[in-house]
């Protein structure tokens, strides 16, 4: 059985960076989905009895277990794939399982190597840098467009820029140029079939300014679950994170300010594995802060949004959006989906915890009343892991899996990612 | 239309916690009878460290057993009983999982 190498993750341990910056999460993004981070040079390469590939760099590589290498250029070829890391010996060296088992027993030329994206390519940028549309290279039909604007102003009205950070975060079936939103033929995610820009646009300065609707939030001036107080300015600082998924959908958790690391919030997008037929209504969910309040206002928080803490809290906040199946007209307000989940406190009510690993997918239903199907990757974690600060790796026997924190009242929970199998 | 699957993936059942290790290894042997390949048994895994089992298996139809989701940094010791209780139990002591 080949190792499993789909699935990638990043994180703050990496180095990069995500804080209190106008422009860090689209820049952030661009890394991990697209372009994945570059190695320094690779000094030295060798292929073990066991068929790992051992490589020395020549700088630190901040890399992390688990993750997924991709080395090209070398000879021969069949060393030219992806990877899993298998060991961390130590700041330069790492240890490769690859893909595909290597028969060859020696490297001719020694190449380079990254950390793999999660396969996204940039569809649209704009001139000043701080729009982008992602979408899954070589995409099937069902693959959206993700648009993410961290546009603060549109020259008449204007969001202060010392405000908390977040971008405005959409999906769309299809799209000409970066700001075509406006098509009354073309399905989003969140979409108010009344007012199409809704999710895009701006009005009024100041504390009376409203911008966007469905929001990712990134630097706040409290932990979760408080605020966001969209006119309080958030502390300077690193915040921790994961990102983690691969083309077809991934998911966000991070801290929102740089001093509680436990108390994440989650994001994702993607396809789910739906149970429908996606061709006319693609199979989407969409994990986000959705609502629509004035920059000075402190009403309409992550605990009081349907969907503001998605899997966790309270049955309302606890949802997440998808699209309306409604085959003959699919141009339709979105709906609201709900996760059949044990209970809201994943990763911390510790329900299966005489299990060493208690990994359950995660089905869900809409307002509809229709099964929709499950989100990939992530599952609901019956062990009671305490306050988990950081992205950790996790091994169980030879299924992989990503721990990390989310907020699920009154402190942290925590959530599984599956990565796949070892091997 | 397809079921909606509600999958519990998988989990080792490890009898401790194996902590640490930055580069991970398994343990793969097998257990022979009089030089034949041999399947009524039981190994055990053992942590040098504290002396307690981490983990029990028993071999696969050709004898052959493995312990996945270990560390480099673990020492350990295997030993394998015969369910049959004609022979003793034997000890592989010092292995290290690579």
């Amino acid at each position: 059985m080949a190792t499993d190498v789909d699935v990638q993750y990043f994180s703050h341990l990496n180095g990069l960076t995500l804080g209190n910056n106008w422009g860090d999460l689209i820049r952030l993004l661009d890394k991990a989905l697209v372009t994945g981070i570059d190695f320094t040079q690779i000094t030295t390469a060798s292929i073990d009895a066991q068929g790992d590939v051992h490589i020395t760099l020549y700088a630190a590589h901040n890399a992390m277990l688990l993750q997924v290498v991709e080395l090209t250029g070398f000879a021969p070829a069949s060393f030219n794939q992806k990877y899993r890391i298998k060991g961390v010996p130590n700041t330069t060296q790492l240890i490769l399982k690859p893909h595909t088992a290597i028969a060859e027993t020696s490297i001719t030329t020694v190449g380079a190597g990254k950390l793999a994206s999660l396969g996204y390519e940039i569809i649209f940028r704009d001139a000043n840098d701080v729009k982008r549309v992602y979408r899954a290279k070589n995409p099937m039909s069902q693959h959206p467009y993700i648009r993410v604007d961290e546009t603060t102003s549109d020259e008449t009205n204007t969001y202060n820029s010392s405000y908390a950070k977040s971008a405005m975060v959409g999906l769309l079936e299809s799209m000409e140029h970066i700001d075509d939103y406006e098509n009354p033929g073309v399905l989003q995610l969140p979409i108010d079939t009344s007012n199409l820009k809704k999710n895009w646009s701006l009005t009024g300065s100041g504390t009376s300014n409203y911008r966007g609707w469905s929001k990712w939030y990134y630097a706040c001036s409290q932990p979760m679950p408080n605020g966001p107080f969209d006119f309080s300015t958030p502390p300077s600082g690193n915040r921790n994170f994961t990102l983690l998924g691969d083309a077809d959908a991934f998911y966000f958790t991070r801290s929102l300010t740089p001093d509680n690391h436990q108390n994440k919030l989650l994001s994702g997008c993607g396809l789910f594995n739906s149970i429908l037929d996606g061709s006319i209504v693609p199979s989407w969910f969409l994990m986000t802060t959705l609502k629509v309040t004035e920059a000075g206002s402190t009403s309409g928080g992550f605990v009081s949004v349907t969907g503001g803490t998605p899997l966790a809290f309270d049955a309302d906040k606890a949802k997440f959006l998808s699209t309306n199946y409604n085959i003959i007209s699919k141009v339709v307000n979105h709906t609201i989906a709900t996760s059949i989940i044990p209970d809201l406190l994943t990763g911390r009510s510790g329900i299966y915890g005489a299990t060493s690993v208690a990994a359950l997918e995660l089905p869900f239903f809409d307002n509809q009343n229709r099964l929709r199907g499950n989100l990939k990757h992530i599952h609901y974690s019956g062990n009671n892991r305490g306050n988990v600060t950081q992205t950790t790796p996790l091994l169980s026997d030879n299924s992989m899996y990503i721990i990390d924190a989310i907020w699920a009242n009154p402190d942290a929970g925590s959530v599984y990612f599956y990565l796949g199998e070892f091997e | 239309m397809k079921p909606c699957s509600r999958v519990a993936t998988k989990t080792n059942n490890h009898l401790q916690n194996i902590q640490g290790g930055q580069v991970i290894a398994k343990i793969q042997g097998s257990v022979k009878k009089l030089g034949q390949q041999y399947q009524d048994a039981t190994v055990l895994l053992y942590n040098k460290a504290n002396l307690q089992p981490i983990a029990m298996r028993k071999p696969d139809q050709n004898g052959n057993y493995q312990f996945l989701g270990l560390n480099t940094d673990l020492k350990t010791f295997v030993v394998a009983f015969d369910k049959k209780q004609q022979f003793n139990a034997v000890i592989q002591d010092n292995v290290v999982p690579k």
